[in-house]
């Protein structure tokens, strides 16, 4: 009787504390995250309209206009690009268009069909683009499902009898690898490329390990900056979709710290 | 008296068991609440990180539209500059890339693109670095890549002859011989032609032509006899090649 009424209690305070209490605390958690991260989100843009636009923008402009000035930032952006010893990326979401440049020279172009692009970079107005995205922006971060340099260790065979049996086979099973990446810029925004073809579907465990990694990464950093009382910091995102090729291509050849342009 | 008894107490059990069906309402339900419970378990995480950004990101102010189509007067002079300036960015961007030919490799693909007064010749496939980290006795490391980057072409031979580095013995399991020893000298390796990009790395013929497109070599860039003599003879020295 005893026991019963010690087991009846333990699930009433078990069941108050999972469906009551837990919820209502991270109920409240929501809500505070929610409207601290909209007031982040404002923060940041009126930030960028500071920095790049301080005296405002109360010009108007015709569409022309604002096309123009999209086009000339970008290939301002670009001959200061080519500068650069390395390789570098520009991104064209008026054209569609993803390349690999270096020193000014196209190395490998693609279009693509499908981009999700976060709705802050059509809140800035075209005075502050012009003079933020007149400059190429630098990688910070780089990371993807798919190692960037594919190194295979060999240990040195003690004697030609020990090398005969050593051969190594050139690794071709990686035909069936989901390619999905992003890189940061100027700790400022994220851009993401994930492949188009869908043909080998989205189950590779590398993706899903790439995807973990990056996603509680940013909820810790959340956490820590709500938990300390501090704003949130909002990284603006795009996602670009091309193909399979092209995609572990750019990913491969871009530098941890190389150059990207933009152009919306 | 015991009827109307049991009347009156069933008369009160049906009443209070209608009161019993209204108050529990489809929310109210001991399961229908605790599988939103376990819903808001479920979709917290994701909630915080896809729903509250996007939900964050309604709150910004439409972009500047355009407040009409056709410029002010005082606005014709600006549309002119701007045309003006993207004009001749457009022209000091068209001349860095090379007039005469150049070369592109990607090591990714291991494929080539030669281009001609820009446009392009031929493309194929290639070998390019294994990848491979070879670790020898002590601090002997070398890893078998192709480096990325823009080179020139330094110099064109024909009939090359291999010298071996230390790395090829020591991946054989031989011993290291000395500098000039002859057993470094191997003829026939690298086919008819190479073309070197400096730093010991060269653009040359392969007796593994099965192998073309994929990632075998120790750092150098393989072609196929065809492509290889096209490329020799399309390349000067001091022509650029752009591997990424």
């Amino acid at each position: 009787m005893k026991q019963d009424a010690k087991k009846s209690l333990s699930r009433r305070i078990a069941g108050l504390v999972l469906l009551k209490i837990i919820p209502a605390v991270l109920l409240v958690y929501l809500l505070v995250f929610t409207g601290v991260y909209v007031f982040s989100v404002k923060h940041k843009l009126k930030q960028l309209h500071q920095t790049y636009a301080p005296g405002g923008d109360s010009l108007s402009y015709s569409a022309e206009e604002w096309n123009l000035i999209r086009q000339k930032s970008l290939l301002n952006a670009r001959v200061k690009m080519s500068d650069s010893d390395s390789i570098g990326m520009t991104i064209n979401f008026g054209d569609s268009l993803v390349q690999l440049e270096m020193k000014g020279v196209v190395l490998r172009q693609t279009k693509f069909d499908e981009a999700e692009i976060s709705r802050f970079f059509r809140s800035i107005h075209p005075a502050a683009y012009e003079k933020f995205f007149s400059n190429p922006f630098s990688i910070t971060e780089i990371e993807g499902s798919i190692v960037k340099e594919p190194i295979t260790v060999k240990k040195a065979p003690k004697d030609s009898l020990e090398a005969a049996q050593n051969i190594t086979v050139t690794d071709t099973s990686r035909v069936k690898e989901f390619i999905e990446w992003h890189f940061q810029l100027d700790s400022t925004f994220i851009v993401s490329f994930v492949q188009s073809d869908r043909q080998f579907g989205k189950t590779d465990w590398s993706t899903i390990q790439y995807r973990l990694r990056r996603h509680s990464k940013k909820l810790k950093e959340i956490n820590q900056a709500l938990l300390s009382f501090r704003m949130p910091a909002y990284y603006p995102e795009i996602t670009v979709f091309i193909p399979k090729n092209e995609a572990k291509s750019f990913f491969r050849a871009l530098p941890q710290s190389g150059l990207v342009s933009l152009k919306f | 008296m015991n009827l109307q008894n049991d009347q009156a107490t069933t008369g009160a059990e049906a009443n209070y068991k209608g009161k019993k069906q209204q108050k529990t309402g489809f929310l109210k339900r001991p399961l229908v609440r605790f599988f939103a419970i376990v819903l808001f378990y479920i979709l917290f995480v994701p909630f915080l990180l896809f729903a509250t950004p996007w939900l964050a990101e309604c709150f910004l102010p439409a972009g500047k539209t355009e407040r009409q189509l056709v410029a002010e007067e005082g606005r014709e002079k600006a549309i002119k500059k701007l045309q003006t300036d993207i004009t001749a960015l457009e022209r000091k961007i068209e001349r860095l890339t090379p007039g005469n030919a150049y070369l592109i490799v990607n090591t990714t693909e291991n494929k080539f693109y030669l281009y001609k007064n820009r446009k392009l010749m031929r493309e194929g496939l290639c070998s390019t670095g294994s990848y491979i980290s070879l670790e020898g006795e002590g601090d002997n490391k070398w890893v078998f890549k192709t480096p990325r980057g823009d080179y020139r072409i330094r110099g064109k031979i024909t009939n090359p002859v291999w010298r071996k580095p230390d790395w090829a013995f020591v991946e054989e399991g031989l011993p290291i011989p000395p500098a000039n020893d002859p057993s470094r000298y191997e003829q026939g390796v690298l086919g008819d032609y190479a073309l070197a990009l400096g730093d010991g790395y060269l653009i040359h013929g392969t007796l593994y032509q099965r192998f073309l497109g994929l990632p075998v070599t120790h750092g150098c860039i393989r072609m196929n006899d065809a492509d290889l003599k096209d490329v020799y003879e399309t390349l000067p020295v001091g022509a650029k090649v752009f591997i990424y």
